[in-house]
């Protein structure tokens, strides 16, 4: 089996985008940020998710500049977005490790395991919700409830009902089968957790992530003095 | 046995993840779809009130389902965290203040099924998304106009002014939050008692 990258050392680089992030304010800033992490996936070897996060904080910024000042909502949100990019960039990789081996390396870390569990189905949630809602509208097309587009502004409260109660009783639904699985699987036995991924945490690896915090001290301070 | 009661299952911690993240994306649906329709200015004003619309009846099943001390503020803390992730400290640290006074709201006996504790609560959680705004405009408001300025952009930070540094802007995006609140909790337990107590899940 393949080897994974020990979470910790992810977790340790989102910290330093994050606090980087925040404290940040120049354009130029962003952009080294943004190239930082780009160049911290790459040495990763998430190749797909490095130039996915290039094309799109550069189709961003293009579309920032190139839309007129008329279109101010448009711009916030693309803003709003832009800023957070380096984090999702580097989240990425993280979320795409397994939650088991997320866990295992969480009560290495002595943390609370309701915590982890919390923190394991706020993650893989936020990805299943958008296949729940698709269900659910599937679910309404084949009933021909709303036969067109303009339906939902015409009946209002049955469209909110048609939304809202399903997503009720699937996310009640979801919680009841989730913790059955979990209960299952052992989650809340005493016993020391073990995990059936193999884990590494490489001299290269260690070297990148201090290359990255590196790198995201010297965009602060460049920032600062350049101020 | 009161001890024994309020101790959090697997199931609640599930429950309030799951329904953390809804609640949390519509929050997020609410305040897109406002800025988009209804201008960066409108959605200052009216995305808290529009999004408790929605999220109004996902709290009232959540808190009604888990019924335990702490749900609230860790609702608030998660939701806080998420807005942190977003670079929004200031709101985080409102969230977390509000957290505590909702759970200040569930006092007394049975009161996770009672109509004015449920609202008060919802409304505390929903009017942090703007206190966010105007707590920092009131308390430091030149420290927090420069903040603001890294964070967004030229438009938004105009029409968080032109709405949060006048104290009319507040009131209406208040009242707006309230009216929004009032329809949510009325939903949320005609739902609940119509739909989700008589489902039994």
């Amino acid at each position: 089996m393949m080897r994974i990258q020990d979470p910790r050392i992810t977790l340790i680089s989102l910290l330093a985008v994050t606090v980087t992030a925040f404290i940040i304010s120049s354009p130029v800033q962003l952009h080294l940020l943004t190239g930082l992490c780009v160049l911290y996936l790459i040495s990763l070897s998430k190749f797909k998710s490095a130039l996915r996060s290039a094309v799109i904080y550069v189709c961003l910024w293009l579309l920032v500049s190139i839309l007129p000042t008329s279109v101010g909502s448009v711009t916030v949100l693309l803003f709003m977005y832009i800023r957070i990019l380096p984090m999702l960039a580097i989240s990425a990789a993280l979320i795409s490790t397994p939650p088991s081996l997320l866990m295992w390396t969480g009560a290495r870390m002595h943390l609370s395991q309701r915590a982890l569990l919390a923190m394991g189905v706020l993650l893989r949630f936020f990805t299943v919700i958008k296949l729940e809602m698709q269900a659910i509208f599937q679910g309404i097309r084949a009933r021909g409830m709303f036969p067109h587009w303009y339906s939902v502004i015409l009946h209002p409260a049955q469209s909110y009902e048609c939304l809202v109660l399903p997503l009720i009783l699937r996310g009640l639904k979801l919680s009841s089968d989730l913790t059955c699985a979990a209960e299952f699987r052992g989650v809340e036995s005493r016993a020391m957790r073990t995990c059936i991924y193999p884990t590494v945490c490489s001299l290269k690896s260690i070297l990148g992530t201090i290359c990255f915090i590196g790198g995201c001290i010297m965009i602060y301070y460049g920032g600062y003095f350049h101020g | 046995m009161q001890e024994k009661n309020n101790k959090w299952t697997l199931k609640n911690v599930v429950t309030l993840s799951v329904f953390t993240v809804i609640i949390y994306i519509l929050l997020m649906i609410g305040m897109i779809a406002t800025n988009i329709l209804l201008t960066p200015v409108g959605a200052y004003f009216a995305s808290p009130g529009i999004s408790a619309l929605f999220a109004g009846p996902f709290f009232i099943v959540m808190v009604n389902k888990i019924e335990k001390r702490g749900v609230t503020f860790l609702l608030s803390l998660i939701s806080g965290l998420l807005f942190l992730f977003m670079g929004q400290l200031y709101t985080f640290l409102v969230y977390v203040m509000f957290g505590i006074l909702t759970e200040l709201c569930y006092l007394g006996k049975n009161s996770y099924h009672k109509l004015v504790n449920n609202f008060s609560a919802f409304f505390l959680y929903m009017l942090a998304l703007s206190a966010g705004g105007f707590i920092p405009m009131i308390l430091i408001r030149e420290q927090y106009v420069e903040w603001y300025k890294t964070v967004g952009n030229a438009e938004s930070v105009s029409a968080m002014i032109n709405v949060y540094g006048t104290l009319h802007g507040v009131l209406i995006t208040i009242g707006i939050t309230l009216v929004g609140c009032v329809a949510g909790c009325l939903i949320g337990f005609s739902i609940l008692s119509r739909h989700v107590k008589k489902a039994r899940i």
